[in-house]
């Protein structure tokens, strides 16, 4: 286990040289192997710590998040919190295994940024740690790049493969409105209501006729705009 | 019937006898100081002739009786006195003296005997007419029939009016006890929820009453606690093995497509699951009623449990997506148990469906509220259980199979969760099913 553990967490530095590490507070010495190995294996470093005491004297600004369980052996996951709090924002995801409001809540005021309560699955975890490190960032995007095209949202352009798009207003609006989120469906109500001059052709079907429009411009790239079943339309590359 | 009614009635039910018994008393008490002061009349009048011979006697027997005849009182022979020396001989007629009589021979007032043994009814009065002579002492026979009873309807009259005036008396004692009853009543109400220090002050019996309820409820929900504890802990406990073991399968899933390895990881996934459920239910039976005034944002819900079913959807190549508004959708709730409601909706949608299936969540925001629409197109519920899925319990033991269609236990959470947040949950059999929330938002 701890060399698979070494081994990924070598890939994962070489992959991020410069990153701080992600510091694990888990007493379960198994749980805790096995959080640190999915960490490690998706390229994170990660520093494992298993003893709430010894956690709180830790810098919590030397690591770039905190995956903290709330049961800790000598110190509980809160004061934990409540100290790393009173001098860092890093972010905490708190493990939980109870799904206590009183547990959320308190994490929250102490400022702890997102729970997880166990039993969970890796991928949940490396979500959330992904979706942690990358917010402060995601609104400052002025395009953004999802297979062959890029989407210049201030200068409302869209390039295939860097040959430019022409699309209309309320075509390129759409793909705007799915490009915020790749990957992620927004279903035909919303974009109605975000994209389409309600009065005139605020219909879901006149929304069907826009997308088939936007893809045959597309080209061969028309396979990024998927439809989602029950729901509407997205973004992704994965075809 | 109220307890002012019951005590009013039972006073004066009691009054009845008791006062029927008072009356017997008080007339045959008066009866015999009639009787006494008749039969006194007729001995001072034989006194007062101051003579032992038994001829004056006579003289005067026969003016008693034509008197009396004239009347005509039936029982005038009983007024016939009987004639005795100064030595008790009996004269002429007369039976012998009655033992009980015979210290009239030292007494100068009459000396009665009330009853003779045999004769009830019968009384008998000794007087001495002189201290010497054949006709000394007479003994007067006499029947309390002779004398008229005392009105019987006054004696009634005394005992209606006294039992009214003890009902209303009754009623009137009995309302601080039904007031203090009434106050017990609203604590012990109270108390369901509250924590439980009763103390209707005073040191009476209804306070005692109150503490004994405190300590019964204290108990009770000591046990209530103790229970919730070991849930708590048996989740906590089991949460983090079975942790351990999704992460095992779902390395040892990148590793081969073993189809062993693709049951034990959803069976792993329906075991966290089981869990979590065992967790809600345990907080939706507890005592203490569940905060439901937390600010709860449902697109990052949605997206959370989404999260939480992907892996096993992806497994079984079921398609499973989620949209949400753009702005944060916040309602009032209680996080965990909205979660796990969604969750369970989720759970179902994805375990039912075949590979190629599809399930969609889609969160939107609606006129003041917001709805929720989890569909899928998977085999939906069959006809026949329908209703039952919808009127099921979490505690019935129909609810818990998980065979095709059994919807049961998780449903019935939905179903809670739903109604506690005043929510409202529609499910449309189209192709597969279409479970529909919907509820008000925070503005």
């Amino acid at each position: 286990m701890a060399s698979t553990a070494s081994v990924a967490k070598a890939k994962g530095s070489s992959a991020v040289p410069s990153e701080p590490p992600i510091l694990l507070v888990e007493d379960d010495p198994r749980l805790g192997a096995q959080i640190r190995d999915s960490l490690a294996d998706n390229g994170f470093d990660v520093t494992w710590i298993q003893d709430g005491a010894k956690a709180i004297r830790e810098d919590p600004d030397a690591y770039r998040l905190v995956v903290l369980d709330l049961m800790l052996p000598n110190k509980h996951g809160f004061d934990v919190l409540k100290t790393f709090r009173e001098s860092s924002d890093v972010p905490v995801i708190i493990l939980t295994a109870r799904t206590d409001t009183h547990d959320k809540v308190r994490g929250f005021k102490l400022g702890g940024d997102d729970y997880l309560t166990k039993p969970f699955w890796p991928e949940e975890l490396i979500a959330r740690v992904r979706a942690r490190l990358r917010r402060p960032t995601i609104e400052k995007d002025a395009d953004r790049t999802i297979g062959p095209l890029t989407i210049d949202f201030d200068a409302r352009t869209v390039t295939n493969d860097s040959a430019s798009v022409d699309l209309t207003r309320v075509e390129f609006d759409i793909l705007a409105a799915l490009a915020q989120r790749p990957g992620v469906a927004v279903s035909r109500r919303q974009l109605v209501e975000r994209c389409l001059d309600e009065e005139k052709e605020g219909t879901e079907r006149t929304l069907d006729v826009h997308v088939s429009r936007i893809r045959k411009k597309l080209g061969d790239a028309s396979d990024v705009v998927q439809t989602v079943w029950g729901i509407g339309y997205k973004l992704s590359e994965e075809t | 019937m109220g307890l002012r009614a019951k005590v009013a009635l039972i006073l004066a039910a009691a009054i009845i006898p008791i006062s029927i018994g008072f009356s017997a008393w008080r007339i045959a008490s008066e009866h015999r100081e009639m009787t006494e002061r008749r039969i006194d009349r007729v001995a001072s009048r034989m006194q007062r002739l101051d003579t032992g011979s038994c001829a004056d006697l006579e003289r005067m027997r026969d003016q008693l009786d034509r008197r009396r005849g004239r009347r005509a009182r039936p029982s005038r022979t009983q007024f016939r006195p009987w004639m005795y020396s100064h030595q008790l001989d009996p004269h002429t007629d007369a039976p012998a003296f009655p033992n009980r009589l015979r210290r009239v021979v030292d007494s100068e007032d009459p000396v009665h005997a009330w009853s003779m043994p045999g004769q009830p009814t019968l009384g008998y009065t000794a007087v001495r007419l002189a201290p010497a002579g054949d006709c000394a002492v007479a003994v007067i026979p006499w029947s309390r029939e002779d004398v008229p009873p005392v009105a019987l309807r006054t004696a009634a009259m005394q005992t209606v009016g006294l039992a009214a005036v003890l009902a209303l008396l009754g009623m009137l004692v009995a309302m601080p006890v039904v007031r203090r009853i009434r106050r017990l009543e609203e604590a012990v109400l109270r108390a369901r929820f509250d924590e439980f220090t009763l103390d209707l002050g005073g040191d009476d019996e209804i306070n005692s009453l109150a503490a004994a309820f405190a300590q019964t409820l204290d108990a009770v929900r000591e046990r209530e606690r103790a229970l919730e504890e070991y849930i708590g802990n048996t989740t906590h406990d089991l949460a983090i093995p079975v942790t351990v073991l999704q992460h095992r399968l779902r390395k040892l899933a990148d590793e081969s497509d073993s189809e062993d390895v693709r049951v034990a990881l959803e069976e792993s996934h329906y075991i966290a699951n089981l869990i979590a459920n065992m967790r809600t239910a345990a907080k939706l039976e507890s005592l203490d009623a569940p905060e439901l005034d937390h600010q709860v944002d449902l697109s990052e819900i949605v997206e959370r449990v989404v999260q939480r079913h992907a892996p096993i959807a992806s497994q079984k190549g079921v398609d499973l997506n989620f949209a949400t508004p753009v702005e944060p959708l916040r309602v009032r709730g209680e996080p965990t148990l909205i979660e796990q409601a969604l969750s369970n909706l989720v759970q179902n949608a994805v375990q039912y469906n075949a590979t190629g299936g599809h399930v969609s969540v889609v969160l939107e925001d609606v006129a003041d509220g917001f709805e929720i629409v989890v569909a899928d197109d998977g085999p939906g519920i069959p006809q026949t259980m329908r209703e039952a899925v919808m009127a099921r319990g979490v505690r019935d033991d129909a609810a818990r199979t998980r065979h095709e269609g059994g919807q049961g236990f998780g449903l019935a959470i939905v179903r809670r969760v739903v109604s506690l947040h005043s929510w409202t949950m529609e499910l449309e059999h189209e192709t597969g099913l279409v479970v529909r929330l919907r509820g008000a938002r925070i503005q």
